[in-house]
């Protein structure tokens, strides 16, 4: 159930890449097929009733490899985060120049390149 | 209330409840950047909140003051430079003990080891936390701080501080 | 050596966050830092020819840590980009000297370089996917790099088209993930030999192929590569259309299919692979006889060349995947020098629209004479490169049953020689327009980055004196696709 709500949310944003006109809409729409990614790696390591993947005082590994959630997915999500912090600020610096040039953000009315 | 516009930045209120509140903002930062090896991802939100506290004072007092206080080249700069105090980190770790990115301050370096603490987690936070609140200014100040008027019917957008 | 593999990452990324600490009134400094940088790499590169080896970051083992993979298709890959690389950053000191940030522009380049050596080295996915996003990021930047109108637009189509691509990426390597638990590609493969195909895995294998297949510019997803490639500066055009769609495409797409979901697992893997090779071929070969912008018309010649590469992987037979490998060398080459031919056409008349040009080999004729070799090694004439890698894919297509693809291969040559003539003749050869009277030959420093690959286009020839079947530095990497080692043992301090 939790799985098809992240492919709704990835969903969500491939449609509104593909259907706004709005430069700035688009950058949302990506950001929210990222957000659907990083909610599906988190939910793949999780583990209903898992504890935290810290090792605390008195926990052995062992206990922690059967009670806590999966802890790489979470660090994965940690470096996409960043990477997709990094793709935001660049389409965004992007869509400030593009406005710059144009004094729209709307898609259709940029129209230089063809094919 | 001319003088009200010739003043940067936003009113009196926003401006006193700042000058309170920043540098508690960047000491919090720091506490959290300090205290990172034990909380996960902790330089980076260190990081996040010292950048939180320039951009603060940035929005308050205008960005005249903000880049008086720090410009956008040398917090490029800092950035860099923290980037490469991580960098050679790692590599020290493949001098010291053979392996990138193994830990060069492990047993056998008690000297430095008791100097630091912990282990070389602690120095990959600090560049760590440098990196990302020099990064997110930066990034605040290039992509804000924009302008947009109306001249001769078209819109322009102009890179200049607020009137 | 495997020591040093690390390092192929480390220099750049080091020299790229270097470099915007140099004073500004020190322009020398950067130019000859990224060129003693590219220097060092391409000189590590060629060292690793015949090494092998598995590097493990921090000492951790290969089911915990991060490890670096060395083998015969790694050591192509990583002299391919780096020898590229240099003669870019030779390209650059004067090209790029006529717009004003070159700090800027070296940061990038370097962060480029380092991903691209980050792609082609790392042994794990996920790792493979941050790399390829560093060189995205960068390449994006790089391509709005001159932020006017059609810079900017064709750096945002390239954008939003791929990070679509890198969320099937990411969702692909997630669904992977849930179902092995691993993320090292060698464990990867034992465990999907074990354990055969289901239903997710099919899925994965299919975002993999549109997210590789749109990164590759294969010819369903190729609409950003005609826009992208064009607008960005020329050396960075070059890069891009010779090292950059083919790592984080094509590299990345054999070593999957090859390599971790073997092709014994996914019959019908090859055959949709020729038909993306065949389609991309015949439409983007004929797409490139239409255009008049110069490096837009080698913009589609290139998703042509590369189907040339991905008919040569489909066949799945060893001769295949040499005539594909060995044309991915030499396509990294020669188009990289045209592209150069057309920065340094630009850089002379400001102008790359064939219709504006003329009459150019009488002013500039290093530079006409350096296109003519480059537009004789892409069509295949014969003492060239070019030649042998296309009659290797052709005797492949004929050997392994598929007459039809052969002619195919032939009949696009043809129409590839057809599409570079239109440019030699209108850019430098016709005489009856009105010649273009400003130009000039173009510096030293350019005349030797052109030089240079165009030697390199007769030196490829002699690759296959070691024999047809196995020309020297292709025969390991075909090796290294055909049969993977598995889980080798560590070569590093393994825990």
């Amino acid at each position: 159930m939790e799985y098809a709500l992240c492919l709704v949310l990835i969903a969500i944003g491939l449609y509104g890449v593909v259907v706004k006109k709005n430069v700035v809409k688009i950058v949302i729409s990506l950001a929210i097929i990222e957000y659907g990614i990083n909610v599906l790696l988190v939910l793949i390591g999780y583990r209903s009733g898992g504890c935290a993947p810290i090792l605390e005082q008195g926990m052995t590994a062992a206990t922690l490899a059967v009670t806590g959630v999966d802890p790489l997915p979470q660090a994965l999500v940690l470096t996409a985060i960043m990477i997709n912090l990094g793709m935001l600020f660049l389409m965004v610096a992007i869509c400030i120049r593009l406005y710059e040039r144009y004094g729209t953000f709307d898609i259709t009315e940029m129209r230089r390149l063809k094919g | 209330m001319s003088d009200l516009i010739k003043r940067e930045g936003m009113d009196l209120v926003a401006k006193s409840i700042t000058g309170w509140l920043k540098g508690f903002i960047f000491l919090f930062g720091v506490y959290l950047v300090l205290h990172s090896h034990e909380t996960p991802g902790g330089g980076f939100a260190g990081g996040i909140i010292i950048a939180c506290a320039f951009i603060l004072f940035t929005l308050a007092e205008g960005q005249h003051a903000g880049m008086k206080l720090l410009s956008k080249t040398v917090a490029a700069q800092l950035a860099s430079v923290g980037a490469l105090i991580f960098l050679a980190a790692t590599v020290a770790g493949a001098c010291r003990e053979g392996a990138f990115f193994r830990d060069f301050l492990g047993a056998g370096h008690a000297g430095i080891r008791s100097f630091f603490e912990k282990n070389a987690i602690y120095i990959y936070d600090l560049a760590l936390a440098l990196v990302v609140s020099m990064l997110i200014y930066v990034v605040f100040s290039v992509t804000s701080a924009v302008h947009v008027t109306v001249k001769d019917g078209k819109r322009r957008m102009l890179r200049q501080r607020r009137s | 050596m495997e020591n040093a593999l690390i390092f192929f990452v480390a220099i750049p990324l080091g020299a790229a966050f270097f470099i915007p600490l140099v004073s500004l009134t020190l322009k020398w400094v950067p130019d000859l830092l990224a060129n003693a940088v590219m220097a060092v790499l391409a000189a590590m590169a060629f060292l690793t020819i015949g090494q092998a080896g598995v590097y493990h970051l921090g000492g951790w083992g290969t089911h915990l840590g991060i490890d670096l993979r060395l083998d015969g298709l790694t050591t192509l890959m990583l002299v391919t980009i780096n020898t590229i690389g240099l003669a870019m950053a030779i390209f650059s000191v004067q090209y790029m000297a006529k717009y004003t940030s070159k700090l800027r522009y070296y940061s990038l380049f370097l962060c480029l370089i380092a991903g691209l050596n980050g792609i082609v080295l790392t042994g794990d996915l996920f790792n493979l996917y941050i790399f390829m996003e560093i060189v995205a990021i960068s390449s994006y930047a790089l391509v709005a790099f001159g932020c006017e109108h059609d810079e900017l637009e064709a750096a945002f189509k390239y954008a939003v088209l791929g990070t679509v691509a890198s969320a099937f990426i990411l969702i692909g390597i997630a669904l992977l993930y849930a179902i092995l638990g691993t993320l090292n590609m060698a464990e990867m493969a034992v465990k999907l030999a074990a354990g055969g195909m289901n239903t997710p895995i099919t899925v994965a294998l299919g975002l993999f192929l549109c997210g590789f297949g749109l990164k590759a510019a294969l010819i369903p997803f190729h609409a950003w590569l005609p826009d992208a490639h064009p607008a960005a500066p020329a050396p960075v055009s070059a890069l891009l259309s010779g090292v950059v769609i083919k790592t984080a495409g094509i590299y990345v797409l054999s070593r999957l299919i090859f390599n971790v979901f073997t092709v014994q697992l996914v019959p019908d893997l090859l055959s949709i692979l020729r038909l993306f090779g065949v389609v991309s071929m015949i439409v983007g070969g004929i797409l490139a006889i239409g255009q008049w912008d110069m490096k837009r018309l080698l913009a589609y010649s290139s998703i042509s060349q590369i189907g040339y590469i991905v008919v040569g992987l489909g066949l799945g037979t060893p001769l295949g995947l040499t005539g594909a490998l060995f044309h991915m060398l030499n396509h990294s080459v020669f188009k990289s020098l045209l592209f150069l031919n057309a920065g340094a056409v630009e850089y002379a008349t400001g102008s790359r629209d064939l219709r504006h040009l003329g009459g150019l080999s009488r002013k500039m004729p290093f530079t006409a004479n350096m296109a003519l070799l480059g537009s004789m090694a892409i069509s295949g004439i014969p003492p060239l490169n070019g030649f042998w890698s296309k009659l290797i894919i052709v005797l492949a297509c004929i050997e392994s049953g598929h007459p039809w693809l052969a002619l195919a291969a032939v009949v696009m040559s043809l129409v590839t020689l057809v599409a570079v003539l239109k440019m030699l003749k209108h850019a430098f050869y016709d005489e009856s327009k009105p010649v273009t009277v400003h130009a000039t030959e173009v510096p030293l420093l350019m005349r030797t980055a052109m030089l240079l690959l165009a030697a390199l286009c007769f030196v490829l020839t002699l690759l296959v004196l070691t024999g047809f079947r196995t020309p020297c530095l292709i025969a390991p990497a075909v090796d290294a696709l055909s049969a993977w080692a598995g889980p080798t043992a560590g070569c590093g301090m393994g825990i």
